[in-house]
């Protein structure tokens, strides 16, 4: 199992092009920090890998197969997606949000049954949602509602996680808590890949990839990738970096 | 506080009541409109006359008012407001605006642009007077809205912005063609204006039928989509993600939403807020989850829509107001209010 991507070049219309000639290759049980600065391509690298944009050139497989080649549902099946924004109509209670994730399973046009609802509750209770289950997403505070999606996504039960900064909205507490959440999925053999704008947080990955202006411009793990040339030349600021099993970076 | 305050779910037996209650109104606004009118019929009348017409052997002049005049009209107007509720609710999630109607990919104006040309040239040209007035409204109404398809379609997808600017303008240009059309014979300028707000006044079976057998087919087929019309509400990018094809599904629905509008508008003129006021009314009293929404917008829509008939006919009797007015006066205002004591929706 693998999902790679392959001389990928990407452009938004006729704009210039944000992803150029990129190759890489992610693998089951490995939770990846994707970090770079503003418009390095990451979330867009995140929608390339999940098949809502098309590549203008190379190509991405998922099992050796382009994922062109896969119907919505069968992707959505493999691949669940946290995105940077998610959008929630606030009328809808938690439960019902993540009942969407059940939707590529069951079909839009069935009800889901016991297994789908067992599956719900403990994608719920997995990141501690199920206590307000019943309360309109509208009523959520921003992290209560960042949890509630990443359910959503867990209730897909996908082989690969896609995270588009996940840890935007959360406080000190829940951001530690969903990188633990991340690593353990990765533990239990899922591929996690998470967009992060917190340096520190990419140093709890297994591997760091370094994005800038459309190129991977270093991949390893976290003390191969968080040092303070590397990350200057491309952040364009001086950095500190405490060196160690799990760098520490602040910006001078 | 504010976040306990806004928690109200309906649970599974509140639903039930919810549902039953708004098919016990329903069907109690649509005995009172049998009952009402020029003639007075007690309810007992009307069922009996209801089953000898099933029967197809009507008894005197009384069953001839309830099965031929009354019985069509009650059903096309609860016909008409479930068609364009439903519609509605359609458009609305598609275009993810609380102010999506059904009339927004300008299917009223096309219709009442044919309409006006059949009313007005219906006897000099010979095929249009062989449409007929529904008929080239229908006809006309379908082309506008696929003209309008095909104007906003940018490689092989729908953009709900160049959608929804090209309806409003291609729209407002056959609203103009329409006004020209009225102003250049003056007589039937009445006979357009009348049309044009609507009216079941001339109700028959065969506007029943027609309506019916769209009505048939699509409340089923809204029941049975109602996991990907939710979708819709996270946005596109996500209903991708979550396995919904999103563009198929969007042209199927408005394909579907347009033909029914269009069928709707046809046999029942340009009937205003009760595609836009129905499904808002809706979610602010049990939530946006079309699980819900669907069901009850068509019980609603047609409760509306006959009660709006039954104060038509009967508030100024013996004369009729057309029924595009009622609901535009009733309709806002109970809106208005609904809006103030209800939750946020969208």
């Amino acid at each position: 199992m693998s999902l790679v991507v392959q001389g990928v070049g990407f452009s938004y219309e006729a704009g210039p092009e944000v992803i150029r000639g990129l190759d890489v290759a992610f693998q089951p049980g490995e939770l990846v920090g994707l970090i770079g600065p503003n418009g390095a391509g990451k979330s867009t690298l995140v929608g390339l890998a999940s098949g809502v944009l098309r590549p203008r050139h190379g190509t991405v497989e998922l099992d050796g197969r382009p994922l062109r080649r896969f119907g919505r549902r069968e992707l959505a099946r493999r691949l669940g997606v946290v995105p940077q924004v998610p959008e929630l109509p606030s009328g809808f209670s938690a439960r019902s949000v993540v009942a969407m994730g059940r939707a590529p399973h069951v079909g839009f046009f069935a009800s889901e049954g016991p297994q789908d609802r067992a599956v719900i509750e403990a994608s719920m209770r997995r990141v501690d949602a199920w206590r307000f289950r019943d309360q309109p997403v509208g009523s959520l505070s921003g992290g209560e509602r960042q949890r509630v999606v990443l359910a959503r996504a867990l209730a897909q039960q996908p082989d690969w996680l896609l995270l588009d900064e996940p840890t935007a909205h959360l406080d000190l507490r829940y951001q530690a808590e969903l990188m633990r959440h991340a690593a353990r999925l990765a533990g239990e053999g899922l591929g996690v890949v998470a967009v992060l704008h917190d340096l520190n947080q990419a140093a709890r990955c297994d591997r760091v990839l370094l994005l800038d202006r459309g190129r991977i411009v270093a991949d390893g793990t976290p003390e191969e990738v968080l040092r303070a040339p590397l990350l200057e030349r491309s952040f364009g600021t001086r950095v500190r970096v405490q060196p160690g099993d799990r760098p520490v970076v602040t910006a001078e | 506080m504010q976040r306990t305050a806004v928690r109200a779910v309906p649970a599974p037996s509140p639903r039930w009541t919810v549902r039953t209650a708004s098919a016990v109104g329903l069907a109690a606004v649509v005995v009172a409109a049998l009952a009402v009118g020029s003639v007075a019929i007690t309810p007992g009348e009307v069922v009996g006359a209801i089953a000898r017409g099933l029967q197809g052997r009507l008894d005197g002049a009384m069953d001839v008012i309830v099965w031929q005049v009354r019985v069509p009209r009650v059903l096309l107007a609860a016909a008409t407001g479930a068609a364009l509720a439903l519609a509605g609710t359609a458009y609305q999630a598609v275009f993810r605006n609380p102010l999506a109607d059904p009339y927004l990919l300008g299917a009223a104006s096309g219709a009442g642009f044919g309409a006006a040309l059949a009313l007005v040239h219906g006897a000099t040209w010979a095929w249009l007077g062989l449409l007929g007035v529904g008929g080239a409204a229908f006809l006309v109404a379908v082309t506008t809205v696929v003209v309008v398809v095909l104007l906003a379609r940018r490689r092989g997808r729908l953009p709900i912005v160049s959608l929804i600017l090209a309806g409003v303008v291609l729209g407002s240009s056959l609203s103009a063609a329409t006004s020209f059309v009225m102003l250049a014979d003056r007589e039937r300028t009445a006979g357009v204006l009348a049309w044009l707000l609507g009216s079941f006044a001339f109700a028959g079976w065969r506007d029943v039928a027609i309506l019916a057998a769209c009505l048939v087919p699509a409340v089923p087929a809204a029941l049975a989509a109602r996991r990907a019309f939710d979708l819709l509400l996270v946005g596109e990018t996500s209903a991708r993600q979550l396995g919904l094809p999103v563009e198929r599904f969007k042209w199927t629905v408005v394909l579907g939403a347009t033909l029914l509008t269009a069928a709707a508008v046809s046999v029942a003129g340009v009937i205003g807020f009760v595609g836009l006021i129905v499904p808002h009314a809706v979610r602010l009293a049990v939530g946006p989850e079309h699980r819900e929404l669907v069901p009850l917008s068509v019980l609603w829509g047609a409760a509306f829509l006959v009660g709006a008939d039954l104060v038509a006919r009967t508030v100024l009797s013996p004369a009729e107001l057309p029924v595009g007015i009622v609901t535009a006066l009733v309709g806002g205002p109970f809106f208005l209010v609904l809006l103030r004591r209800g939750r946020e929706a969208w």
